[in-house]
């Protein structure tokens, strides 16, 4: 009769919150190809930022060069990036689930149609992509499958797409008609695939890019004469304009504008100067909804250079609004100054005198055109136990700590591997040294050769691919004795 | 160790000289027993073997020597299945007595042995450590020699050797029975 003594340990659990992995990827549009980059935010006095260049990926799988690879929406679980190919007219679907190794995941070929500005619901149901001038169609792709999409045509009298954002009711739709000076707007329909209503309301002169505000009250419209149109999201597919309907004076032509709050904060306009010339920044103020006002022109002068604007292609995004805040941008226009590089811009936009410092992304493209940002937590293992196993040689005995765990479902990222730690229990936290590592698909370890009176505190943790580390969860000691034969 | 018993022995022999005595000297092999379960459940019984010598002086009354070497047992051990040995051998002195009838020999024996015993395990834990210590003990034995030529006997023995250890933590009863048959050649002065 073989008899196994063990103790059951207390599992301590200390449930603390994840910490987040923070990308953003940038679409090359000649050389047909994606760069990632891994950032962390600034917080006092930019302390803590630091980022990182990954790729580029995926050259040869996303189109032939020249054909322009010009926006790219994340899905919101963060398992995927749509890529909009005009020239060959294609999206392709990036698995960017392990960031440091994007892979291809779907391709669909939209046959006439050239895609340009993607937007996704906030529901990750859909994709609703319009195209460039003079295309009264908008395409819309269930997400759920990626294997068809829809096409749909405007019944606006002589109405254009240009540009397309989506509230976050999931049904407001909201399209820049540059021809027009017009949004035209309506709800979408219950299949996804086109929209029940269509209305509209006029903005100033060439409306190129619209973007609705994260809690879905507010639509700024890029418009090229140098302005930006303000509307009021009062319901699904129902607008008005804006407290201050146009926001003017801009010396540059708006293309692209980012929000940083929820409600109010702040937004972002980047802006094509004269052809060659650099971009630049300005930055507005969000009181509300519907009530934006210019804070600051020409904030910034911008890493790219100018040239003829895209219609539609989001180039610009704000992952780090806090009081330090970061945001990155690419290039709006045709420009292919071998100088080009994404620019990060660190700003405190706060002070009285709003402050912001831009600087390139030395390793990205000259070509880099849509900027998308996503993230997510990363959660430690779940499940975590500890037991006291006695492992016994007959004249002697060995003790051991056995701890288990599984794989958090939580984590969008692959997990690398698991580090554990150790400390003599009731010390201080600082006093924790690391015990091991084991890989991504082991789930025990074994803390072996201990004497009977050892007592440990374990933490673990979960490591990504690119090296970032979860909370821990924390295992004590025993309070459940039992045996086992 | 084994020269005090060697020479123990030969001063319990030393009488012999001045009497009538029968020598004997055998080789037994056989079943060795253990007693305790988690020696069993790992190691299992195994083979033992047993040379000897014995002198019987007057009225059957034996003396002898012999050295039981044999049992090493291999298997896997603990929680991780590893590799593990255990050796087990003595060096026995015994007296007692004999009782001679036509043909066959009844015998008991009492006697005291110095057994060492090695443990070694294959791991890559740092508790894991090789056990190799020495006990001594006394032990009973009885069996019966049957003649069937004029010196030469075959023997059939069971012996006791009751033998508890602690090297290190634990107390484990290394005894148990040996249950033995074999040969030996007995002349006489």
């Amino acid at each position: 009769m073989k008899k196994i003594l063990y103790l059951s340990f207390f599992i301590g659990f200390l449930g603390s919150p994840a910490w987040a992995e923070n990308w953003a990827i940038v679409v090359n549009s000649q050389s047909m190809n994606i760069n990632m980059i891994a950032y962390t935010c600034p917080y006092l006095y930019f302390s803590g930022y630091s980022r990182k260049v990954y790729g580029p990926y995926l050259t040869g799988s996303l189109g032939s060069p020249g054909n322009m690879l010009l926006d790219v929406a994340t899905t919101p679980n963060n398992k995927y990036a749509l890529v909009s190919n005009f020239g060959q007219h294609k999206v392709y679907r990036i698995d960017i689930s392990d960031p440091a190794n994007p892979s291809l995941a779907g391709t669909l070929d939209l046959g006439t149609f050239a895609p340009e500005d993607i937007a996704v619901s906030p529901n990750g149901q859909f994709a609703v992509i319009s195209s460039g001038g003079g295309v009264n169609k908008l395409v819309f792709i269930n997400l759920s499958s990626f294997s068809n999409y829809s096409l749909y045509t405007l019944t606006s009298p002589n109405g254009y797409a240009n540009a397309v954002d989506v509230g976050n009711d999931n049904s407001t739709i909201i399209l820049c008609d540059y021809d027009h000076s017009r949004i035209i707007y309506g709800r979408v329909n219950a299949t996804y695939s086109g929209l029940v209503s269509e209305s509209s309301l006029p903005t100033d002169d060439y409306p190129i890019n619209v973007t609705i505000s994260p809690d879905g009250s507010t639509a700024l419209v890029a418009c090229t004469r140098n302005s930006v149109s303000v509307f009021e999201i009062t319901g699904p597919g129902t607008l008005r304009s804006g407290i201050f309907p146009q926001i003017r004076g801009f010396h540059d032509s708006p293309q692209s504008i980012a929000f940083s709050g929820y409600t109010a904060g702040y937004a972002y306009v980047v802006s094509n100067d004269q052809p060659g010339s650099p971009t630049t920044l300005s930055m507005l103020r969000v009181d509300g909804h519907g009530n934006v006002s210019m804070r600051k022109e020409r904030a910034a002068t911008l890493c790219g250079y100018s040239g003829a604007a895209y219609y539609g292609i989001d180039v610009i995004v704000v992952p780090c609004p806090e009081i330090y805040s970061l945001i990155i941008v690419g290039n709006p226009s045709s420009n292919l100054d071998s100088r080009n590089r994404v620019c990060e811009i660190l700003a405190q936009p706060g002070r009285p005198d709003p402050f912001f410092a831009p600087g390139p992304l030395n390793d990205t493209q000259y070509d880099a055109k849509g900027v998308a940002i996503f993230s997510w937590a990363i959660y430690p293992p779940s499940n975590a136990s500890l037991s006291r196993l006695t492992n016994n040689y007959i004249f002697y005995k060995e003790y051991i700590n056995r701890l288990t765990w599984q794989a958090n479902d939580n984590n969008i990222s692959p997990i690398a591997k698991y580090r554990i730690y150790r400390k003599n229990k009731g010390a201080a936290d600082s006093s924790y040294q690391q015990l091991t590592e084991v890989d991504g698909s082991t789930f025990r370890y074994d803390d072996r050769g201990l004497k009977k009176t050892d007592s440990y505190t374990y933490r673990i943790t979960a490591i990504t691919p690119g090296g970032l580390e979860s909370s821990p969860v924390e295992l004590s000691h025993v309070v459940v004795m039992r045996r086992a034969i | 160790m084994k020269k005090s018993y060697l020479v123990i022995t030969c001063f319990l022999l030393l009488p012999a000289a001045s009497y009538a005595v029968d020598f004997s000297f055998g080789f037994q092999a056989g079943l060795r027993t253990v007693s305790d379960s988690n020696i069993k459940d790992v190691y299992k019984n195994g083979v033992c073997y047993f040379p000897y010598a014995e002198v019987s002086l007057f009225k059957g009354f034996t003396l002898g020597a012999g050295y039981e070497f044999g049992y090493s047992r291999s298997g896997t051990i603990g929680i991780y299945s590893e590799a593990t040995t255990l050796k087990v051998t003595g060096f026995e002195a015994f007296v007692g007595y004999q009782y001679s009838l036509p043909m066959v020999t009844p015998y008991v024996f009492v006697g005291f042995g110095s057994f060492s015993y090695t443990q070694t395990v294959v791991s890559v834990s740092p508790a894991v450590q090789t056990v190799d210590a020495t006990k001594s003990t006394f032990f009973v034995a009885g069996g019966v020699k049957v003649y069937p030529m004029k010196n030469l006997y075959i023997s059939a023995e069971v012996k006791y050797v009751p033998l508890k250890v602690k090297p290190i933590e634990d107390e484990v009863d290394l005894g148990g029975l040996r249950l033995m048959g074999g040969l030996g050649f007995t002349f006489g002065f």
